[in-house]
């Protein structure tokens, strides 16, 4: 029973994780119908910098600052050379493998600067384990999910009550009709890669003191995020939230009882699964192409 | 490449494949250009899906495992030999290929790429995680030598081996790319719209392409692990699926001599970066960067188009023959480049619409529309925007499903089938937004046009058998001819998106005749074309109906309407309001109210 | 009787559009004078949709000018456009479906919520007073009001714009009758109120009904100019629609 408490915390822990990536492909999957593929490796600045920073004998909060500045310049620079040139009509797929190589360069670079093993992000969340049902938990395992929900919560906020996120909306929905407004299209996709690529390395600080940073932590996570994105639904903000909790939690829970890589073959046969039966997402909405 | 270029491209192959064993300093360097062989392979195959049917893939690595471990497997616990483990290899990963294709239907893009790359890591961990069979993170250790009718296959004796199969792959996949293969796959990729409407099953097309890089990938996977005696997970990660997507693109995809290249490239790259470890993580995202941002067509691919644009070549068939294949035309004794022979004994296919009713959620789109093209007439359908023809014309091609409602030619009921099998049945079609295959030359288009009357096959296409060859001549004769009936031939070897607009819109034409239709549809021709064209445009309509064609012509352009059509039928609002001969239409009052608006008193 | 018309507001010239390889307006100019309401009619496929979207800035022109106030603005991008006051309503309405009526609204006024706030109130009562059957359904989604609604919420959001000059395509598309005709009085109304409307539509008589002037495009260029008056009287009109040899109907 204890063990069972353990993997649904700990799987809460990592599903937020997961669901906070997957959110940020719902952004950028809204704004242009294309996303970073390395989105993963904004958690890799995220946390690498912000530990970089420390080293270098800034305070945590500068360090982490200057982290989140750094991610959210990568996402929307990425956005303006590797996506935008490269996402011309609803099919194509070059922004996939330009963005791919941008992520692989970097991580390459990075693990030559950082080194490539992984450490800890200090943080006041890891310095004592609390007691939840008998299970020992961190603090800053539980701020985790909690920081997923608030930020799908801010985003409905965001898009509901703001005229920026109302304009988010209507360049998801029409790009012409949405110009016709008066709204720049390029500025509105421009700020919703910055959101996504600044909560990707908000996710990264956030992460880093439970699973420790390293220079190849992007990828993996990137890829589940988006395969977390999928199986909730691109289109659908509540459904990645929802999936990638309980994407982490089966994470878990398969891991304990079988194996890491029974994890991976039941983490990834589900996406596959799903994507054949609800090409959508489980929440999504179904996206018609016209003949 | 012309036949000449590409016997000397293979000779050099060749003598490449036979020269380099004899100059190898060492067993190591032996054993390293042996590698390149086995990539080589999958890179050829991965090549078919990537370069010609326009899929990415980013699990061949998942493939290319499962061939080694069945190889790997069978030899070790059952004791096949190289030839059944081979064989093996390839049947086991054809069935996952087969698998993969599955999802082209319900999924594009992105999506799809998803579910290559979570499938190669499926696999990359089922060799993991299933200890028993695969033995785990360690692999297989003790893979025997491979022997060949008894032979056991030292060194040179394997290197021999593995030349003949690369050879025997390069050789069956370059035929298989200028074959009705090759040119359907390249066509589903560049507007799959117009595939399905020329009698080509997309979906058949892009399993194939599956197939064959999934067999390539296995193959090479049996023979990697006769090769090595020794595989593990390690081998097959998801930087090896990457690799190998490099190899086909930046060596140059759908080129038989750039997978090669890249092959070539990316076997002794690693070995040279050895030492800087990180650098050559670094060298496979500056690869693909560069070919993404800088040398999309691959080195080769560039290089090639460079000699294309330095020396032009002839992009028009020879005058003489033109003149030849023109009086071809003219007689009608020669029945081979007769434009559509099998229909010379009736006039024309009836199209029967039959009360069809379309819904779209709760919009009414057509209510009750019914419709007839007599057998050789030429009949307009118009409307004001919004009126329903596209949503009539995609019902009768099958691309929209009916509520209610039927749809026959000459008898055979089509309501529920899909646009090839209409297209099959007789039924062409051109599109209001020209759906060329914009990649391919003027003649291959046609020739595209007449994939659904040829009677080869795979293999005789992979071997250039004589019924092969036939085949190709005549379709070649009919689609020089068509070139000639619609004043094209000068443009035969012209890129088709260079083409000048008004000449696009006869290509389309001389596209859709090359499958032999009983009945043409032809989507708002007349529209961009200048007064000339549409001149041009009427005199080739009725060339096409006194071929004994049914033609169903869809256009805004009242007076080429009044000019060439027998019959007219009018829609509004989704519904039929006249069907008349065009005077009639032309004073008919709700016709004028439809498209003109009730008359109302001025308010200036 | 409407005021005469004042100062040039839009001048367009030698105007080309291109898809690709097809021309689909081949040349055409074209102006219209502060306070007018102008109509340009067609058969389908004439390029009239084509020459409204070179004018909003959806298209980029291939050739030719399009000066609006004086300012030529033919590379310019749409969304600035409409804070010089050039607003367009387009074919098929567009509006944002998941979205409130009230968003809508809201952003219609996107350019001014920063600059004229107080001005956008006021202008909120006005759109209110025109229609208020979109006050009655404020909360509702848009995607759920009828055709003839949201064509309404489209009109009214285009107002929200502060447009100088509002360009309208195809009004009547799967419209009933009698809506369009209640909105094209509508229109009447505006521009009797000083809005210069420039109108793309399909239905001639509704559109010369209302107009000042007209343009008659054909085969990407202008066929026919002139009053509405002339133009409904000419025998020619009928035949860019209907072909030649057409008896007269109105």
């Amino acid at each position: 029973m204890q063990a069972a408490v353990q993997y649904i915390l700990a799987g809460l822990a990592i599903g937020g994780i997961y669901a906070l990536v997957a959110l940020g492909f719902h952004i950028m999957w809204s704004a242009a119908r294309a996303v970073n593929f390395a989105h993963g490796d904004t958690l890799m600045l995220g946390a690498v910098l912000a530990i970089m920073g420390l080293d270098a004998g800034l305070p945590l909060w500068l360090a982490c600052t200057l982290s989140l500045v750094a991610s959210c310049l990568f996402g929307v620079l990425l956005e303006r050379f590797a996506i935008r040139p490269f996402a011309t009509h609803a099919m194509s797929i070059g922004w996939m493998l330009t963005t791919m190589a941008v992520g692989i360069m970097l991580e390459a670079l990075v693990t030559m600067r950082f080194g490539g093993f992984s450490r800890p992000l200090p943080s006041p969340g890891i310095e004592r384990s609390i007691s939840v049902l008998g299970a020992g938990v961190y603090p800053q395992e539980l701020l985790i999910p909690l920081a997923a929900i608030l930020s799908v919560i801010g985003l409905g906020i965001l898009r509901k009550r703001t005229l920026i996120g109302r304009a988010m909306q209507a360049v998801a929905f029409d790009r012409r009709a949405a110009a016709l407004m008066g709204i720049n299209v390029n500025g509105v996709v421009a700020f919703s890669f910055a959101l996504a690529a600044t909560l990707g390395g908000a996710a990264g600080i956030l992460v880093a003191p439970v699973t420790q940073a390293s220079a190849s932590m992007g990828l993996i996570l990137g890829l589940k995020g988006f395969a977390v994105a999928i199986i909730g639904g691109i289109t659908s903000a509540p459904g990645v939230l929802i999936a990638g909790l309980g994407f982490g939690v089966v994470e878990k829970f398969v891991e304990g009882y079988i194996s890491t890589a029974a994890r991976e073959i039941v983490g990834f046969g589900l996406t596959i699964l799903v994507l054949l039966v609800f090409p959508q997402g489980l929440l999504g909405k179904r996206e018609i192409f016209k003949v | 490449m012309t036949a000449r270029s590409t016997v000397l491209g293979f000779i050099l192959l060749a003598a490449l494949l036979v020269a380099v064993p004899l100059t190898a300093h060492n067993e190591y360097e032996l054993r390293l250009f042996m590698l390149f062989l086995v990539y080589a392979i999958i890179a050829l195959g991965l090549n078919v899906l990537v370069g010609l049917a326009g899929l990415i893939s980013l699990g061949q690595a998942g493939l290319f495992a499962l061939g080694a471990y069945s190889g790997a497997v069978l030899a070790t616990r059952f004791g096949f030999g190289l030839v059944a483990g081979s064989i093996a290899g390839i049947a086991i990963t054809t069935v996952f290929g087969v698998l993969l294709a599955y999802p082209t239907v319900r999924v594009r893009g992105v999506y799809l790429a998803v579910i290559t790359i979570a499938f190669g890591l499926i696999v990359e961990n089922a060799a993991i995680e299933w200890q028993g069979l695969t033995g785990g993170p360690m692999g297989i250790t003790n893979i025997p030598k491979p022997h060949l009718l008894g032979m056991r296959l030292s060194g040179f004796a394997y290197f021999a081996v593995l030349a003949v199969v690369l050879f025997a792959t390069a050789v069956g996949t370059h035929n298989m790319k200028n074959s009705r293969y090759g040119r359907a796959m390249l066509a589903v990729a560049q507007s799959e719209t117009a595939a399905r409407s020329l009698g080509i099953n997309a979906t058949a097309v892009r399993t194939l392409a599956f197939a064959i890089s999934a067999a390539t990938a296995g193959l090479a996977g049996a023979l990697y692990s006769f090769l090595n005696s020794y595989i593990s997970p390690d081998v097959f990660t998801f930087s090896d699926s990457i690799r190998f997507l490099l190899m086909v693109i930046f060596g140059g995809a759908g080129t038989t001599t750039g997978p090669l290249l890249g092959a070539l490239l990316l076997t002794y790259l690693p070995e040279y970066l050895q030492q800087l470890q990180y650098w050559q993580a670094f060298a496979y995202g500056f690869l693909l960067a560069a070919v993404m941002f800088v040398l999309p067509q691959g080195v080769f691919g560039t290089a090639v188009e460079l000699v294309r644009r330095l020396r032009p070549g002839a992009r028009t068939i020879d005058g003489a023959r033109a003149v030849e294949l023109a009086q071809a035309l003219r007689s009608q004794s020669h029945s081979r480049t007769d434009l559509g022979a099998d229909h010379r004994a009736h006039a024309g296919a009836e199209l029967l619409a039959e009360t069809l009713t379309v819904r779209f959620g709760g919009l009414i789109a057509l209510d009750e529309v019914s419709m007839q093209v007599r057998p050789g007439e030429i009949h307009a359908l118009i409307g004001p925007n919004g009126s329903g023809k596209s949503t009539l014309v995609n019902t009768i091609t099958g691309f929209y499903q009916p509520a209610h409602g039927r749809v026959a030619l000459d008898g055979t009921d089509l309501t529920r089938a899909s646009p090839h099998e209409i297209a099959r049945h007789g039924l062409a079609r051109t599109f209001q937004n020209t759906e060329l295959f914009g990649d391919l030359t003027v003649i291959e288009n046609v020739m595209v046009g007449y994939d659904q009357r040829f009677r080869y096959g795979l293999f005789d296409a992979a071997i250039r058998t004589p019924r092969f060859r036939r085949g190709e001549q005549v379709c070649g004769e009919v689609a020089a001819s068509l070139l000639g009936f619609l004043g094209l031939l000068k443009y035969a070897h012209e890129k088709a998106r260079f083409l000048p607009f008004g000449l696009q819109r006869r290509l389309e034409v001389a596209r859709a005749l090359a499958s032999g239709p009983r009945l043409l549809l032809l989507d708002e021709p007349a529209a961009g074309l200048t007064a000339k064209e549409i001149e041009e445009l009427d005199g080739m309509i009725r060339r096409i109906a006194s071929l004994g064609v049914s033609v169903l012509l869809i256009e805004h352009h009242i007076e080429l309407i009044m000019a060439i059509a027998d019959r007219v039928t009018v829609l509004d609002y989704g519904e039929v309001i006249a069907s008349d001969v065009p005077d009639r239409i032309q004073q008919d009052a709700r016709v004028i109210e439809a498209y003109f608006g009730a008359p109302v008193t001025a308010k200036a | 009787m409407r005021a005469p018309p004042g100062d040039m507001l839009l001048e367009v010239r030698g105007l080309q559009i291109r898809y690709g390889a097809a021309t689909a307006v081949r040349g055409v100019d074209l102006e219209v004078r502060r306070g007018e309401l102008v109509a340009i009619i067609g058969n389908n496929g004439a390029g009239k949709t084509s020459i409204l979207r070179g004018i909003s800035g959806l298209v980029r022109p291939s050739a030719g000018e399009v000066s609006f106030k004086g300012i030529l603005t033919e590379r310019l991008p749409a969304h600035r456009k409409v804070g010089l006051g050039l607003v367009m309503i387009p074919e098929g309405r567009l509006i944002f479906a998941d979205q409130t009526v009230e968003d809508n609204l809201i952003l219609g006024a996107y350019c001014r919520w920063r600059s004229a706030r107080g001005e956008v109130a006021n202008d909120f009562d006005r759109v209110f007073a025109l229609f208020p059957r979109l006050k009655e359904r404020l909360h509702q989604g848009a995607g759920t009001l009828s055709g003839g609604e949201q064509q309404m919420l489209a009109i009214a959001r285009g107002l929200l714009s502060n447009p100088d000059l509002l360009i309208i395509d195809e009004l009547s598309l799967g419209l009933a009758p009698k809506i369009v005709e209640q909105l094209m009085a509508l229109l009447h109304d505006l521009n009797a109120k000083g809005l210069t409307i420039l109108l793309v539509e399909q239905l001639a008589s509704h559109a010369l009904a209302i107009a000042n002037r007209a343009y008659v495009v054909s085969n990407g260029q202008i066929q026919m100019q002139g009053t509405a008056g002339e133009l409904a009287q000419s025998p020619e009109i009928m035949e860019t629609f209907l072909g030649k040899k057409h008896r007269r109907i109105m």
